[in-house]
């Protein structure tokens, strides 16, 4: 697969909506296309770009500002029915799982988020916005995270933006690959395909991919099979999951997950979050501050035992 | 003289029995046709059906199946009617837009359709096909008899 630049990103991911609205987002300059994380549309409303965490509007003339401009590119039905078919690739039928979760698994690692009204049998009709998110990858993000790496589980905990699943991406290939210590044998649980579809080729020599799978499922399901050192999956959101991670801790399997937090506080203000670090299974944390990009902490053991009060066991891994 | 006379004749000979010919042959290529959009029809409803995947792979599989006839290209061979025509397109065009049960649902109601059409052509195949054959010899016939 080739290597796709910032822009060719953007661009590829402009040109799954409609010609009328993708022709907008062509005519952008390039600095705003290598910076944009999101494409968000609403129905009759002005299109606007997520770019540095910061919402900026489009204009008919392919420019954007941060506040809607006297020339807005207004998003109409036909434009949201054009850019969800040809999201679909034709075949709204072969996404009705994931439509029923609200989302859809696009090329490239890219997700669109999709609002509307739910029907009786949980597929959506009559959409109403769409969020196309543009997936990033950074290689070296993660060289400092890699190098402290300790061989336990890792919690990487951030805000939204902040760009966690860039960092457990590149985190995922360095420790396969073996550049920071012994080649790690990594099962990759990619839920909704975003991880791995950014660069099939790079995701390590050594790791093996569960796409599709529900995380608990598929953290056991690699347990089970896969004889992982190493298991990776994003966001970390339910009780499921963090008696799934007990399982692979009590396997000796160590697991690097990602968090949505706001602060540092909600380490222990989040139940499942809480949860997790109560199970011992993390042993170090990377808290991120947005924008993407920006500094990380890394917490060691000691320091996460006295941040939840409780004991980590021996790194296992 | 009668050489050219009798070349003559036995192109008008030649030419009405092809016509006949022709006209029967159209016969037998719409039942042809017909018989394969349905089979599209109903191979392309069990594929959604089982496989789920997305519409180009379903088009790309049942083609391997047809000696790589893609469905779409039905809709340009001749022999269809114009009605024929619309009805595929019609069946083509509604593919992809909705959910499961909807594209199960309209791929039968296509295929029952498509069925109809096929009865029909294979009667008038059955009723006509010969009739066009013996009125294009005949009919050659007749007009070198008259011509002698």
């Amino acid at each position: 697969m080739p290597e796709l630049h910032e822009c060719e990103r953007f661009c590829a991911a402009a040109a799954l909506l409609s010609p009328r609205l993708a022709a907008a987002l062509m005519a952008l300059p390039d600095s705003a296309k290598a910076r944009a994380q999101e494409i968000r549309l609403r129905l009759s409303r002005p299109a606007a770009l997520t770019v540095g965490g910061k919402s900026v509007f489009l204009s008919r003339r392919g420019s954007v500002a941060t506040c809607p401009p006297a020339d807005p590119y207004i998003v109409d039905a036909e434009d949201l029915f054009e850019s969800f078919t040809r999201l679909c690739n034709r075949s709204v039928y072969a996404h009705e799982s994931e439509l029923r979760q609200g989302y859809l698994r696009l090329p490239n690692g890219n997700r669109a988020g999709v609002c509307g009204t739910l029907t009786e049998s949980g597929s959506i009709r009559d959409i109403t916005s769409i969020n196309l998110r543009i997936a990033r990858e950074v290689i070296g993000c993660a060289d400092t995270l890699a190098k402290r790496y300790a061989g336990g589980g890792l919690l990487i905990a951030g805000p939204p933006g902040s760009g966690k699943t860039t960092l457990l991406r590149d985190l995922v290939r360095q420790l396969s690959d073996g550049m920071v210590g012994p080649y790690r044998r990594i099962t990759l649980v990619d839920t909704r395909g975003e991880l791995s579809a950014v660069a099939p080729d790079r995701v390590g020599l050594n790791t093996d991919i569960l796409i599709g799978y529900e995380k608990a499922a598929g953290l056991e399901r690699a347990v089970r099979t896969l004889n992982p050192e190493v298991v990776a999956f994003d966001e970390i959101g339910t009780t499921a999951e963090v008696a799934a991670v007990r399982d692979c801790l009590n396997a000796g399997v160590a697991v690097l997950t990602t968090a949505h937090i706001g602060c540092q506080a909600d380490l222990t203000a989040r139940l499942p979050v809480r949860q997790l670090l109560g199970s011992g299974a993390i042993s170090q944390i990377a808290l991120l501050s947005p924008p993407a990009g920006g500094p990380i902490t890394i917490y060691e053991k000691a320091q996460v035992e006295s941040l939840c009060g409780c004991s980590v066991r021996p790194d296992s891994a | 003289m009668w050489l050219f006379r009798a070349a003559g004749l036995g192109l008008i000979f030649a030419a009405c029995t092809l016509a006949g010919l022709w006209k029967a042959s159209q016969l037998s290529a719409r039942t042809r046709l017909l018989q394969l959009a349905g089979a599209f029809a109903n191979e392309i409803g069990e594929e959604i059906r089982y496989s789920s995947r997305e519409l180009d792979d379903i088009y790309g599989a049942v083609a391997r199946r047809h000696g790589g006839m893609r469905p779409e290209s039905l809709l340009h061979q001749p022999g269809l009617t114009r009605d024929d025509r619309a009805l595929y397109a019609a069946f083509l065009s509604g593919l992809g837009g909705t959910d499961l049960s909807g594209q199960l649902a309209h791929c039968a109601h296509y295929a029952a359709l498509l069925n109809g059409q096929l009865e029909v052509a294979r009667k008038a195949e059955a009723e006509k096909a010969k009739l066009y054959r013996m009125l294009g010899l005949f009919g050659g016939l007749s007009i070198i008899i008259f011509l002698i």
